[in-house]
């Protein structure tokens, strides 16, 4: 879902600054994830990512803000997610999998609910039929 | 960047929202191409993303934000394969208190020198100048029960 959105995030891209803007972005959060894993996690409004308590699964999610005192980096709307979900890999170690670009403008925190029901519901277990070796990991109270 | 703009006109914002506001979880819409293709994928939009200097500058001060924003001790305490609750042992406080002043900006000198030395490091401070640099003898700072 996440690499569909961004190729048509892309096509758009094309034509529109703005929408370039946003994808670089996008690509700036997904490298923060890729570099620094889970030490951009956290509680506090200036993380780059929360932890997504709805779940009963070790989601996070991504945050792309409007500028304000936390984040003067973002330029404009939207307000945007990403969600993701750490899974165990067999051979050892973890991977993040990122699974959607979401925008939570018009719903706020009622956002998550819908998305988080597709993720457990659908995408966790499409990822585990694909990715045998792979295991979702459970969410930790903190 | 002007920041009350919008994205685009109203037709390419159109075509955002429907991207981003209401992603298609019918049938096969979930899925993506194996991990590989994935990111190859994401490396070739990076690509066009880094051949736009506006966007390769956006996506670059975004990137160096975040980084800037990182918990620095949580970094530095992770950097050396440690737990918080090894650290918390170490300060003789809760594993919660550890975790609050990784989370706390403005801490004491005398929390942040225990907290370093308790990652089996030593805080030194150094002033910078344009022509010289000056270390700050961090125990003189200290009140008379925690310098060493």
């Amino acid at each position: 879902m996440f690499i569909r959105q961004l190729r048509e995030l892309n096509a758009v891209a094309a034509t529109d600054d703005l929408c370039m803007d946003l994808l670089a972005d996008v690509s700036a959060l997904i490298g923060a994830l890729e570099k620094y894993g889970h030490e951009i996690e956290g509680y506090q409004p200036d993380d780059a990512s929360h932890p997504i308590v709805v779940s009963r699964f070790r989601l996070f999610a991504l945050r792309r803000t409007p500028p304000t005192v936390y984040t003067p980096y973002a330029g404009h709307p939207p307000v945007l997610r990403i969600p993701y979900a750490w899974f165990d890999v067999e051979e050892g170690g973890e991977v993040a999998v990122v699974m959607l670009v979401g925008d939570k403008t018009r719903l706020g925190n009622r956002w998550y609910p819908r998305v988080v029901r597709q993720i457990e519901g659908t995408m966790i277990g499409e990822w585990h039929r694909r990715h045998p070796g792979h295991r979702v990991q459970v969410r930790r109270m903190p | 960047m002007n920041e009350s703009s919008t994205l685009g006109g109203d037709q390419n914002w159109e075509k955002v929202r429907a991207i981003i506001d209401n992603p298609d979880f019918g049938p096969g819409g979930y899925t993506d191409e194996d991990w590989a293709t994935a990111r190859k994928q994401l490396e070739a939009i990076r690509e066009d993303i880094r051949a736009n200097p506006g966007a390769a500058a956006v996506e670059a001060s975004t990137f160096a934000e975040i980084s800037r924003r990182i918990r620095t001790l949580r970094a530095i305490r992770r950097a050396r394969g440690l737990t918080q609750q090894q650290i918390s042992d170490q300060l003789q406080v809760s594993q919660g208190e550890v975790s609050r002043i990784e989370r706390r900006g403005n801490l004491h000198l005398s929390t942040l020198v225990r907290f370093i030395e308790a990652t089996g490091g030593r805080l030194r401070i150094i002033a910078m100048f344009d022509d010289d640099e000056v270390e700050v003898a961090v125990g003189d700072l200290l009140p008379p029960e925690t310098a060493a």
